[in-house]
């Protein structure tokens, strides 16, 4: 018998979708609001991992749109400044979200040798990427890494059935890593 | 309030003292047996609000006014001993959590749940993140 899902985790590209307000995306997400608010005992997890995550996010979105010719000290300040406003806005938000969301800070998390085993087993692709000058191309390796194992882990540890993400990347470990079941969106 | 070993730290009692033995740093626990024992109180009391609000006789706000630290190592313990299932530690664990977050933005307690908040966080970031792809940015900062 197919068994309802009840504590479903937020990969950390799904809460920055929701605040970039991806229309497609977005209604993904709305799907497993709506899931969740139909049963007091389902919930959507975000981790605390996942909010340091959003952070860098923030940080590293905002030292990109700034002209490389920007004082270096100038730009520190900025970078935080803005980052901390942006960052509280959010934070104003999530404490105030329904039932339907935890959000779990201070989790005990066993990274055993599973987690590498997997990474190492599970190898990603090597792809042509444009270069940040935009003029050259480079490769980058692509595939499961430390901090998607991590996710998982804390998934794990928090009881997660499932796991949501929009990263194909986690596609491979679909077919071993139970619980938590893993949906790309 | 009950005291903890936080508390004291808080109101700058010394708990403990690094010395050197031939070179060697041994941390020396300089705390009175009557502090022991009022956390070991204070551990019982935070082990009966965690069981009302497990049978929801309590509501987890009833964690306010402990030391956060202290209900967390209670909890893990109760739910290591499986004396509390996933649904009261999480909601205890969401609890701590919010009550982190809302201090850091200079509340005392966190907020009533807002049925609109979900609505408000979306798009929240819409101008930073015009042009990003959600996943190409989380694995750029995954490194």
């Amino acid at each position: 018998m197919f068994a309802a899902r009840q504590r479903i985790y937020l990969d950390t590209n799904v809460l920055v979708a929701k605040v970039k307000g991806e229309e497609d995306r977005v209604k993904k997400i709305a799907y497993w609001e709506r899931y969740v608010a139909e049963e007091p005992k389902r919930q959507l997890v975000v981790s605390i991992f996942t909010l340091m995550e959003l952070l860098h996010v923030i940080r590293n979105t905002l030292a990109r749109k700034l002209d490389p010719n920007t004082d270096l000290n100038q730009a520190r300040n900025y970078v935080i400044n803005e980052s901390v406003s942006l960052f509280n806005e959010i934070l104003e938000d999530m404490i105030r979200l329904p039932e339907t969301y935890a959000i779990v800070f201070d989790v005990g998390v066993t990274i055993s040798k599973r987690e590498l085993e997997l990474q190492y087993k599970y190898v990603g692709q090597v792809r042509r990427r444009r270069c940040e000058c935009g003029e050259s191309f480079v490769l980058r390796y692509g595939g499961v890494g430390h901090a998607d194992m991590v996710h998982l882990a804390i998934a794990r540890q928090l009881a997660c059935d499932t796991f949501l993400t929009f990263d194909k990347g986690f596609i491979p470990l679909k077919e071993v890593v139970y619980p938590p079941e893993i949906i790309v969106l | 309030m009950a005291v903890s070993k936080a508390l004291m730290r808080k109101a700058g009692i010394v708990l403990s003292q690094t010395i050197s033995i031939a070179g060697d740093p041994y941390s020396v626990s300089l705390m009175p047996t009557f502090v022991l024992k009022l956390e070991k109180a204070e551990e019982k009391r935070i082990e009966r609000v965690i069981e009302d609000i497990k049978e929801g006789k309590a509501s987890v706000r009833a964690l306010k006014d402990y030391d956060m630290d202290l209900v967390l190592e209670v909890a893990n313990r109760l739910r290591e001993a499986r004396r509390i299932g996933p649904d009261a530690y999480i909601k205890i664990l969401d609890y701590i959590g919010r009550l982190f977050l809302a201090r850091l933005l200079g509340y005392e307690d966190v907020p009533e749940p807002d049925p609109e908040a979900p609505a408000r966080l979306t798009g929240k970031l819409k101008e930073l993140l015009s042009g990003i792809n959600p996943v190409e940015v989380v694995r750029d900062v995954r490194g």
